[in-house]
């Protein structure tokens, strides 16, 4: 539980940042994903995965003009960027042929 | 991994990205995927590029996608914007007929900080048909903290067989 609330606290915190000169742009997401197949051809299933990533600007993001989430389309700033993801697949039951 | 460059003074643009899957199951395979695109901004909010992706895959073969794709962003009043974007590919498959791909994708901002989105694709390759749509949208706080969620439902008939998933994502954005 205190990882949890140590992960909102550092989260929320970013809100003291300064606003200006922002280069680089962290991201962290989780997604579950649930298949049904029509037939017996491979069991149904549910998965996850955990993806963490960073974007670095070579110019400061500006908010001026559009969108927050288009800022870079916007200022047609050049970037640089890598992320990694690890998840977990698992059947529900045994189907396969 | 992924980088791009834009030539500020014309508008011409060029990203690359490379990217590795690994699947540890009992048996192991790897997938690995890079490509790249050249573009232009052919007007300050609109751009215009032509694709290329490779994807060599230890199980379902090599194929290559070719994408021709614009996307254009505007604002519509009392610092409201939309955007939308448009692409189609042609697939290329090693182990079934080629293929093609249209995409569809727009997002509403009521405001700079909130985005809602829809967005839909259908493919045709080999015997199988797919759709998939689904709504995205992301909300930033302030300059420095985003949280996103989407959702995409995939449909997938080949003959007298189908697949469908669900797929759910939560995220968040951090910039410093």
């Amino acid at each position: 539980m205190k990882t949890y609330l140590s992960l909102a606290a550092a989260l929320f915190a970013t809100s003291a940042l300064p606003a200006s000169a922002q280069n680089l742009e962290t991201n962290l997401s989780l997604a579950f994903t649930d298949t049904q197949f029509s037939k017996n051809v491979s069991p149904d299933s549910t998965s996850y995965r955990v993806q963490a990533g960073a974007t670095y600007y070579l110019t400061p993001l500006d908010y001026g003009h559009g969108p927050y989430a288009l800022a870079a389309f916007y200022g047609r700033n050049l970037s640089v960027s890598a992320s990694y993801s690890l998840g977990e697949y698992k059947p529900k039951g045994m189907r396969l042929i | 991994m992924r980088g791009n460059y834009i030539h500020q003074e014309t508008g011409w643009f060029a990203d690359a990205q490379y990217l590795q899957t690994d699947l540890d199951t009992s048996f192991d395979s790897k997938t690995v995927q890079y490509g790249g695109s050249v573009g232009k901004y052919f007007a300050p909010t609109s751009i215009v590029s032509l694709g290329f992706m490779r994807t060599e895959d230890d199980i379902n073969g090599d194929n290559s996608r070719y994408t021709l794709s614009n996307f254009h962003a505007q604002e519509i009043g009392d610092d409201r914007f939309f955007d939308a974007g448009f692409a189609v590919s042609y697939l290329d498959q090693e182990r079934e007929d080629d293929g093609y791909l249209v995409e569809l994708a727009s997002t509403y901002y009521p405001t700079k900080k909130l985005g809602v989105g829809l967005r839909g694709a259908y493919a045709h390759v080999g015997e199988k048909d797919e759709f998939t749509y689904g709504a995205t949208s992301e909300y930033f706080v302030n300059e420095n903290l985003a949280f996103n969620a989407s959702y995409t439902r995939l449909d997938s008939k080949a003959d007298g067989f189908s697949i469908a998933s669900n797929v759910f994502q939560f995220g968040t954005k951090v910039r410093f």
